[in-house]
């Protein structure tokens, strides 16, 4: 399976809230859950089609950190609570899942280099980056932000074939 | 072993690779995290596996854009690249893990084979794997008309067990059979001890059993974009690819102990030598303790 991954970093007045993660599956994913969930085969997923999947075909995540690593000075996520999933089928015709990772990050003037991994560790599932618009802002009026993506060599899974790439965040308050 | 012993196993595996699919364990659906995946250095290998994952990323891609074509109308010239890609997606998913490659491996390790004996077993498992998986799919989808993602879930343990046990037992009867071997001291020079038909048979139904993760996923996609008796043809050119794949393995493994051996076509000595029989038999025993320890870990992984 593979999944191309983006995520939007929320500031709030104290620095980063927390990540928004947006994943775009392939085809064959996207057809076995039209499958599952679908009744109707009309693309929209109803309330009710979606607190399915997120029950039938998402929060067993949980038992794999949501995919999900962030690592900063001070601190990581645990990898155990995300809120506001949803399950949608894009213009493309492809699923795409989005949810918010909870993720207190105080910023201050100097800069804090926060790096984000997304993967599965048990390799069922291929994640990568998406080449357009990998990585957005919101609320960030009153800071710096930049990123770079790349691959993080220092670090491998699924018994050490694997290298995962590696957002790096570098975020700052604005002076003044 | 004659047939009617023969008849029992077969029509069991049959069974169940009918009715109890497999599927890779789907995070999304079930099961836990292993401990200790994450290290750090370099990829082994070079990456290789995250490689050969790029390139199906591709083909995958390429594949559903063909396949929506297809949908559309008559394209033939659409329909000759699919096939095209689905052959060469069968060869570069089957390097991928799984697909009974190791299994088999040392299943020639154990045994004297010749080289078409690797061809045979490599389209076997794969001709297996995927009939297992269309069956499933179908099964599923038209008669029991149940959910597909938690269904194959639910039966993948029951699966994996019935393919891990009888790896076990198939390597049992390897070690066994290496073992009395030696007590009879039996002359390597004169007994050919190549594999027949039927053993093939039974390591490829036993490797083969589980159903082909990237045939189930070409069908799913064929269902939903309503070109079902395509998408099973081209789970086929799938699993030529991947026949490729294991029977190249397969022949090299079976060459390099020919070669390393100095064994002829159809497991006899070139010549009379006390330090490789000594080395050979270490090694056919060591192959069959593989296959042993393999089907162990297939079985701790699935219960």
């Amino acid at each position: 399976m593979f999944i191309d991954t983006r995520v939007v970093t929320v500031f709030d007045a104290k620095g980063i809230a927390g990540f928004r993660i947006e994943w775009v599956f392939d085809d064959m994913f996207t057809a076995m859950i039209i499958e599952d969930f679908d009744a109707d085969y009309d693309l929209l997923f109803s309330s009710s089609e979606i607190k399915d999947i997120e029950g039938n075909a998402f929060s067993n995540l949980r038992n794999f950190h949501y995919f999900s690593y962030v690592s900063w000075d001070g601190g990581e996520y645990d990898g155990k609570r995300v809120s506001d999933f949803s399950a949608s089928i894009q213009s493309e015709g492809l699923l795409v899942y989005r949810f918010f990772i909870p993720c207190r990050i105080t910023v201050g003037k100097e800069n804090k280099t926060v790096k984000i991994w997304i993967y599965d560790d048990s390799y069922y599932c291929d994640v990568g980056f998406a080449i357009e618009r990998p990585v957005a802002f919101e609320n960030d009026e009153g800071f710096r932000a930049s990123y770079e993506i790349g691959q993080d060599k220092d670090i491998t899974y699924y018994y050490g074939q694997i290298s995962p790439q590696v957002l790096k965040l570098t975020v700052g308050m604005k002076n003044g | 072993m004659d047939r009617k012993k023969l008849v029992i196993p077969i029509v069991f595996i049959l069974f169940v690779c009918a009715v109890y699919p497999l599927f890779g364990q789907n995070p999304f659906i079930s099961g836990e995290a292993a401990d200790k995946q994450k290290s750090s250095g370099p990829a082994l290998l070079g990456g290789f596996l995250q490689k050969t994952t790029s390139w199906q990323r591709t083909l995958n891609k390429r594949m559903t854009e063909l396949g929506r074509d297809i949908k559309k109308g008559n394209n033939p010239r659409a329909v000759f690249i699919i096939t095209l890609l689905a052959f060469i997606y069968g060869v570069i998913h089957a390097l991928g893990p799984g697909h009974g490659k190791t299994v088999s491996g040392s299943y020639f390790v154990s045994n004297r084979a010749a080289v078409k004996d690797g061809v045979l077993i490599g389209s076997l498992i794969a001709v297996v794997h995927t009939v297992s998986a269309v069956a499933v799919v179908l099964l599923l989808y038209f008669i029991l008309k149940r959910s597909i993602s938690t269904s194959l879930e639910h039966y993948s343990r029951v699966v994996k067990i019935v393919s891990a046990g009888a790896i076990i037992a198939i390597g049992i009867f390897l070690l066994a059979r290496r073992l009395l071997t030696k007590k009879e001291k039996a002359s390597p020079e004169t007994k050919s001890e190549t594999p027949n038909g039927k053993g093939l048979l039974l390591i490829a139904l036993a490797v083969g059993i589980v159903p082909c993760p990237g045939a189930i996923l070409i069908l799913l996609f064929s269902m939903n974009m309503d070109i079902i008796p395509y998408g099973i043809v081209l789970a086929f050119v799938m699993s030529l690819g991947m026949a490729l794949t294991i029977s190249l393995i397969c022949c090299a493994v079976i060459a390099a102990k020919k070669g390393i051996f100095g064994l002829r076509f159809g497991g006899k000595y070139e010549r009379k030598d006390t330090a490789k029989h000594i080395g050979l038999y270490t090694v056919e025993i060591a192959g069959a303790v593989m296959v042993v320890l393999l089907g162990a870990v297939f079985l701790a992984g699935a219960v």
